[in-house]
């Protein structure tokens, strides 16, 4: 059981000895302030011991870990080429030998108008990493733009194009009769992520609308897939509210093909955001554009 | 929230059979170290208990992710940021990675007991505070090739300090902690 003051002493006690101990004990810890994470006992071991990366802190997560940050070369004060991005320390400052990261994910005690990063400073092996809370980037901090990364991400999504059923199908409509406009393909939200330069966004494209041109000069605008239209339960005349339909004032027979071409392309709203930010602005995207005709004739007087 | 909802029935009786007994100076039954000077000592809250729970799962579960997570030499694996936050889970990487760079791994079992020694649930953050003492004897750091352990790494048992913190998204994660080194217990 510790009280607050008893835990402060306690803690300053152990700094105390931590300190004593690197004294005494020989090539522990570079940094004395810098404890393990509990079960990692002896993380400093390596310190002072060259790895299989050399000097530089080891293997600098690939070698075009950094994207944009590739083609820069980044040196320590004492003149050694470092990686200008290390994919777990992040970002390599110059101007204090540190590497940056966005912390993951932001501290709720992150001021407002600052961004959390955790700063790793060393040398060889485990630095210490802590947090700190800046305004503004700090120099050298480069990574792609979340934005960007995320419209990347998005044009590498397929989004279902439509797959246009309307009724009647196989024989024409007629004049004056609801056509009713059905889009099969899913519309299931599409969600989908990617990471690059310690930048991580993700994204979901949520079908929001379909856009059908009906071949007339008409469009019609729908918040849903339509009603798929079922003879056996459905008048064609009585559309539910639900449904997607489109009548027809003229027959197609004046129309290139005797046919009216129908287009439809779905409209999605992107829901994205970036483990920097949070939930931004939603973008926007269609997908790819489908394609039907349909036949319309002049109504018959039908006599029962 | 529905995992811990079982947890609250014998909390609020527990609760009421503090307020029947009398409370004050007497024991707390069933708590494992009530903390001195935070309202939670004397009234014994279900949010308490209730993160209490969640943060001791917190804890084991990162002990288990880290010990997975060091056998495969894998500073990546995804179970350690379910229960790490930054700056803890940078550090863990960067040890982990450090380890498989000098062509070394963790093997072994972690012996733990932890206790809650702070709920702090009207600071925001709020955070719970664990204590442990952590034996690492059994949790060796050897070199892949031929299972030697690495000279100077010896455990022990030493305390170890965690500070599970509550996000703004409802999860509670470690963003803090450390085993020191100069407190065997």
């Amino acid at each position: 059981m510790l009280t607050r003051r008893a835990a402060a002493t306690a803690a300053a006690a152990v700094l105390a000895l931590a300190a004593t101990l690197v004294t005494t004990t020989g090539p522990v810890a570079a940094d004395p302030g810098a404890d393990c994470p509990p079960g990692q006992d002896n993380c400093h071991v390596w310190d002072n011991r060259p790895g299989s990366g050399g000097p530089n802190g080891g293997n600098p997560g690939g070698p075009n870990g950094g994207g944009s940050g590739g083609k820069r070369v980044c040196k320590k004060d004492d003149g050694t080429v470092v990686p200008c991005y290390d994919e777990l320390r992040g970002w390599f400052n110059s101007a204090d030998d540190c590497y940056y990261k966005v912390a993951d994910p932001q501290s709720p005690e992150t001021p407002p108008g600052t961004t959390h990063y955790v700063r790793t400073c060393s040398t060889g092996g485990l630095g210490s990493s802590e947090s700190v809370f800046l305004a503004d980037p700090p120099p050298g901090f480069d990574p792609p733009d979340p934005r960007q990364l995320a419209l990347d991400l998005l044009a590498s999504v397929p989004l279902a194009a439509p797959v246009i059923r309307t009724a009647p199908d196989d024989t024409p409509g007629l004049v004056g009769v609801p056509v009713w406009l059905y889009d099969a393909s899913s519309w299931a939200p599409v969600p989908a992520s990617d990471s690059e330069g310690g930048v991580s966004v993700w994204i979901e494209a949520i079908p929001t609308k379909i856009v059908w041109t009906m071949g007339d000069g008409q469009t019609r605008t729908c918040e849903s897939r339509g009603v798929r239209f079922r003879a056996d339960v459905h008048d064609p005349r009585r559309p539910p509210r639900d449904a997607c339909t489109h009548t027809y004032t003229r027959p197609s027979d004046g129309e290139a093909g005797g046919a009216y071409v129908i287009t439809a392309v779905k409209h999605f709203t992107v829901r994205w955001g970036s483990n920097g930010g949070g939930e931004e602005e939603p973008l926007t995207a269609r997908s790819a554009v489908a394609e039907d005709s349909i036949r319309i004739d002049e109504l018959q007087v039908v006599t029962r | 929230m529905r995992t811990w909802q079982p947890a609250r029935l014998p909390t609020i009786l527990l609760a009421i059979a503090a307020l029947a007994l009398g409370t004050g100076c007497g024991e707390h039954p069933g708590s494992a170290a009530p903390p001195a000077g935070t309202a939670t000592a004397t009234s014994p809250d279900p949010r308490a208990a209730e993160a209490r729970q969640a943060a001791l799962a917190v804890y084991a579960g990162y002990l288990e992710a880290l010990r997975r997570a060091e056998s495969a030499g894998d500073p990546h694996d995804p179970q350690l940021a379910k229960y790490l936050a930054d700056p803890l889970l940078t550090r863990v990487r960067l040890t982990i990675r450090d380890a498989k760079e000098h062509g070394a791994m963790r093997t072994g079992k972690l012996v733990s007991d932890p206790t809650v020694t702070e709920v702090s649930l009207d600071t925001v953050p709020a955070t719970v505070t664990i204590q442990d003492c952590l034996d690492t004897t059994g949790y060796r750091l050897v070199y892949r090739k031929d299972r030697s352990v690495v000279p100077g790494s010896a455990g022990g048992r030493y305390l170890a300090t965690a500070t599970v913190t509550r996000y703004p998204d409802g999860r509670w994660l470690i963003n803090e902690g450390a085993v020191h080194k100069g407190q065997p217990c």
